[in-house]
């Protein structure tokens, strides 16, 4: 019996240490990482841009919901085809599952994208889109519209006053989307009878500055400033109140904080929102389920423009808050 | 002819007689052209105020182009003084942020040198190096933001005194301009150090053989090209109280351009700091002026190239006439 009783003690031991072993193992199983199914990349257009950090973001949160798609935000160094291409090129030698690209120079970036194409990478393009149309068979296109964007604002100035002389200052040449947003505005102010001028100040602040300081000097009449780079807001204000001319309503682009403090304090009337961080996840998703359960998305999904101004201000100083942190968005606001 | 008379014309064929009588023509006709706007309070304090940010670079740049070299990186360089300057102030005061970013600058400088002396790599690609390198570190410490002077150090007597307003709402930074290139043209014309300076940039070879060390002039010129890149800095971002991550591009075309029209010429050992500065303001008044006579403002890029060709050619044939 003592026998009987040792072996179905030693058989109980065996069971447990077993499926502890088996259980912890499961348990270890779980605890590692999920296998990751697909990398995507996302090529940015500057690394200079602080809206960089929308995408960043917003590539670090899809991650937490989808732990099998890694994703690889990547930028140009500075604004321009070359740059670009340049980058591009080398995601490309990485074979990407899916890349989400912003569309700098349609003709440019053409070859490249081809390749990528007849490879069956699906290619999203965010931001800024090809212009011609259908030219290549890009998955879809989603982010916002660079002219709807410019006239939107345009009609915002109407909303305020008629204005009599529109200026839009612009920083960099060969800048597609700021050509359209200009155009925009531009549509909208002309047809009121407005005067309208297209400036480029460079993106340099003391030759930005110095060339509006001239402009503004020889067309004293200029009653509404439009500046297509987000970066310039704060020189026009700056000239503005050197020459005493706070009263030309200015307005600008992005959601950033400098806009933002720039609206609640009355020094901008307006900006657009693109709507960014949709632009910085919405693609990993789509491209996700066209791969996964082969979904195909619109051909153009819009994530914008929305004006952002006095009534709606707050909403985006909290996103903007979350996605920069409060030091950040301190640091950059400089009024 | 009188030899007094003689001697009066042989002196103004120097090219930064040139430069001034051309100055002086340009303004003229931006007058004239403008309508009087030109000379509005408000525009004459920008066209001085951008003049002064470059001349003060332009007279580092024309330190050392005048010794045989030239420094690429003076844009980044610049740039870089800016943006640290601030990040600095969130754990120094004002004061010692200025002396710690000098004293950076002054080490590039020291560091370019060392590229170019010890290395043996020729000057326009080391700085050429350093013009990428500084840019991109500007990237990492800004973040691609812009930066601001920390609200309680705004109104600091130091920060005022660099780059407020003094006389008549003229800009400090004109002063600092005016200041600099006054010592760098009695050091240039009154010392040795400054007769080094030429015979380097004429014939390093025959200064060698009267014992004259090349390398350690043009070394000292590399760190005052830096230094004086990083006084302009600060001075420009205690005026505007902001440094961007583009702060200073393409400064460093500029300041060689300054210097070239200036009468400075490229191969070394010709030229004057007082020439660069007028040098300077030409591009300046270029600049605003014709915005002024409505002119679109990329023309003046264009208008610079032209210039500067045409100062090339005219530099050329007076450093002949001058021969003969």
């Amino acid at each position: 019996m003592k026998s009987i009783g040792r072996i179905l003690l030693f058989c109980i031991c065996v069971v447990c240490i077993a499926s502890g072993l088996y259980a912890g193992g499961k348990a270890e199983a779980s605890k590692e990482p999920v296998k990751v199914k697909y990398t995507f990349y996302d090529v940015f257009w500057d690394a200079q841009d602080p809206n960089l950090a929308w995408f960043t973001k917003g590539a670090k949160d899809f991650m937490v919901r989808f732990p099998e798609v890694r994703i690889e935000v990547v930028s140009a160094e500075k604004w321009g085809a070359e740059p670009y291409l340049r980058v591009l090129e080398t995601v490309m030698a990485k074979k990407p599952d899916g890349l989400v690209i912003c569309v700098v120079d349609p003709v440019a970036i053409e070859g490249t994208m081809k390749m990528a194409l007849a490879q069956g990478i699906p290619v999203v393009q965010a931001t800024l889109k090809d212009t011609r149309g259908n030219a290549l068979p890009y998955l879809t296109y989603m982010g916002g519209d660079e002219y709807l964007s410019g006239k939107a604002l345009g009609e915002r100035l109407l909303k305020e006053f008629t204005p009599k002389h529109v200026v839009t200052a612009m920083e960099a040449v060969g800048h597609a989307g700021a050509e359209l947003r200009a155009q925009g505005m531009g549509d909208v102010v002309t047809k009121v009878g407005a005067k309208y001028d297209k400036l480029m100040i460079g993106d340099e602040q003391s030759h930005a500055k110095s060339t509006l300081t001239a402009f503004l000097t020889r067309n004293p009449d200029v009653d509404a400033i439009f500046t297509t780079a987000m970066f310039a807001t704060e020189w026009i204000y700056s000239v503005m109140q050197e020459m005493g001319r706070t009263d030309i309503k200015l307005v600008s682009v992005d959601e950033s904080p400098l806009n933002i403090e720039g609206i609640l304090q009355g020094k901008v009337l307006a900006t657009f929102s693109q709507g960014f961080y949709a632009q910085a996840t919405m693609p990993y998703a789509w491209l996700y389920y066209y791969l996964e359960y082969g979904i195909t998305p619109p051909r153009e999904i819009l994530t914008g423009p929305i004006v952002v101004d006095k009534s709606n201000v707050a909403k985006f100083k909290k996103t903007a808050l979350e996605v920069f942190g409060e030091e950040i968005y301190k640091k950059t606001t400089p009024w | 002819m009188n030899e007094n008379v003689k001697k009066q014309l042989f002196r103004l064929r120097k090219p930064e007689t040139g430069t001034v009588v051309a100055l002086l023509v340009l303004v003229a006709v931006f007058y004239i052209m403008s309508r009087g706007l030109f000379f509005s309070p408000v525009n004459l304090r920008s066209v001085i105020r951008v003049a002064a940010q470059v001349g003060i670079v332009t007279v580092g740049q024309g330190l050392l182009m005048i010794a045989g070299e030239f420094d690429l990186s003076v844009g980044s360089v610049y740039g870089f003084a800016g943006v640290l300057f601030i990040a600095f102030q969130s754990s120094l005061n004002p004061g010692l942020s200025v002396v710690l970013v000098l004293a950076l600058m002054v080490a590039i400088g020291f560091l370019n040198a060392f590229f170019v002396f010890k290395l043996k790599i020729p000057s326009l690609i080391a700085t050429l190096g350093g013009l990428f390198t500084y840019r991109g570190l500007i990237y990492l410490v800004t973040g691609g933001f812009g930066t601001h002077i920390p609200e309680q150090n705004r109104a600091s007597a130091l920060i005022r005194l660099l780059g407020g307003e003094t006389l008549g709402g003229v800009n400090n930074i004109f002063i600092w301009y005016l200041l600099f290139a006054v010592i760098c043209t009695v050091i240039l014309a009154r010392t040795r150090f400054g007769n080094r300076v030429y015979a380097v940039g004429d014939d390093p070879l025959s200064a060698f053989s009267r014992g004259v060390s090349p390398i350690r002039v043009k070394w000292v010129c590399f760190m005052i090209c830096s230094f004086m890149a990083g006084l302009s800095a600060i001075a420009t971002v205690c005026n505007s109280g902001t440094a961007y991550p583009t702060l200073g591009s393409e400064l460093e075309l500029q300041s060689i351009a300054s210097c070239v029209v200036g009468g400075i010429a490229l191969s070394g050992g010709v030229g004057t700091i007082w020439g660069a500065a007028v040098g300077a303001f030409f591009l300046s008044t270029i600049q605003s002026g014709l915005i002024l006579v409505g002119a679109p403002p990329y023309w003046f890029i264009t208008f610079v190239g032209v210039v500067l060709i045409a100062a090339v050619a005219v530099n050329r044939v007076l450093s002949e006439r001058r021969r003969y």
